[in-house]
């Protein structure tokens, strides 16, 4: 196929990112779960103090997607630490989008990832994976994953908005 | 018993990394700690702090059997997540067993809770191993849900030789 680059996302790709969340979300079956917009994303990804970093995938214009999409995958991801080893990178948010897959777009993302994770002292890259998907558990695992849920027993909990104004207000 | 919650100081790091292993020995993976003091104080206090940490301190009158003052910690950071925007991680919290039910790891959560409120963060998410009831049960009173059961997210990691594997196809 197609000759694709790899680049920094930059303050213009921020609608394609928002495209791209609410398609992964859709497949996650998720997608009423996503109430983040343009404007966030842009004063946290590229304000003064960015909350995460983003790569996209972007294909020629005579290759554009049926709807005329240039910008066909993303990955987003933060630095996060682990107070045993250090650094880490973590993946928060990785898709290519169908009609491009198989072209290997996904492995050249998830090579460079791995890449900036060594050049910046990470000792890790983790990310979470939901467990009925195994498309993408097989992906991860043929390349050297380990499930640390399955492996340590590690489970993901959350305290969401209402319950942490309860908290931080009673003393 | 009187406390105070603080966020820590450079001069906390040797406090720190004491109870990080206490935590570890605790969660039966202390072989697994590879960082000292001296990158804790690298990583969290020079230009781009990769975590926050706030520490627990009793009087010296009540001090520990050891002769420690700084009795519990917290240690979190900042994530993002594609549909809900700002959060906040909670990698570490843990007090002293002998300072146990005097209400520290409320207040040290309950701080957590305040940072990740002024920050404007909408969750604060952790992790907790399936056999670690007595957690489980401190955090589900607080409003905690469990998403690995909920929703079927599992830890994955690229660590080590996969790490470096994965980095050196990178284009």
């Amino acid at each position: 196929m197609a000759n694709f680059i790899l680049r920094k996302a930059e303050p213009k790709d921020v609608s394609d990112i928002l495209r791209l969340i609410k398609e992964l979300a859709k497949f996650e079956e998720m997608e009423e779960q996503v109430v983040l917009t343009e404007k966030e994303l842009l004063e946290d990804g590229f304000g003064d103090h960015p909350f995460y970093h983003c790569v996209v995938a972007e294909v020629s214009k005579d290759k554009q997607s049926i709807e005329g999409y240039t910008v066909v995958g993303f990955a987003m991801y933060y630095f996060t630490y682990d107070p045993w080893i250090g650094k880490l990178l973590y993946l928060e948010d990785f898709y290519v989008m169908k009609e491009f897959r198989g072209y290997g777009i996904g492995s050249e993302i998830l090579k460079m990832l791995s890449e900036t994770a060594v050049k910046t002292r990470c000792s890790g890259m983790h990310f979470i994976v939901a467990e009925w998907n195994t498309t993408s558990i097989e992906f991860y695992k043929r390349r050297g994953a380990s499930d640390l849920s399955h492996e340590e027993g590690w489970r993901l909990y959350e305290i969401d908005k209402c319950n942490l104004l309860k908290m931080s207000s009673r003393r | 018993m009187k406390f105070t919650i603080c966020a820590a100081k450079p001069e906390d790091c040797k406090d720190i990394a004491r109870m990080i292993m206490e935590l570890a020995v605790y969660e039966k993976m202390p072989d697994q700690v590879k960082i000292s003091h001296k990158e804790l104080e690298r990583d969290g206090f020079g230009r781009n702090p990769f975590y926050q940490c706030l520490v627990a301190e009793v009087s010296e009158d009540h001090k520990s059997k050891d002769g420690h003052t700084k009795v519990g910690y917290s240690l979190f950071f900042y994530t993002y997540s594609t549909w809900k925007g700002r959060t906040v991680y909670m990698e570490d919290l843990y007090v002293m067993p002998e300072y146990r039910g005097k209400g520290i790891g409320k207040a040290l959560m309950a701080t957590v809770a305040k940072v990740a409120k002024e920050q404007h963060c909408v969750r604060l998410q952790f992790s907790v191993l399936d056999w670690n009831k007595p957690s489980l049960d401190f955090y589900l009173a607080k409003g905690a849900e469990d998403l690995t059961a909920k929703e079927g997210w599992h830890f994955l990691r690229f660590h080590g030789i996969a790490l470096d594997n994965l980095a050196r196809e990178a284009p």
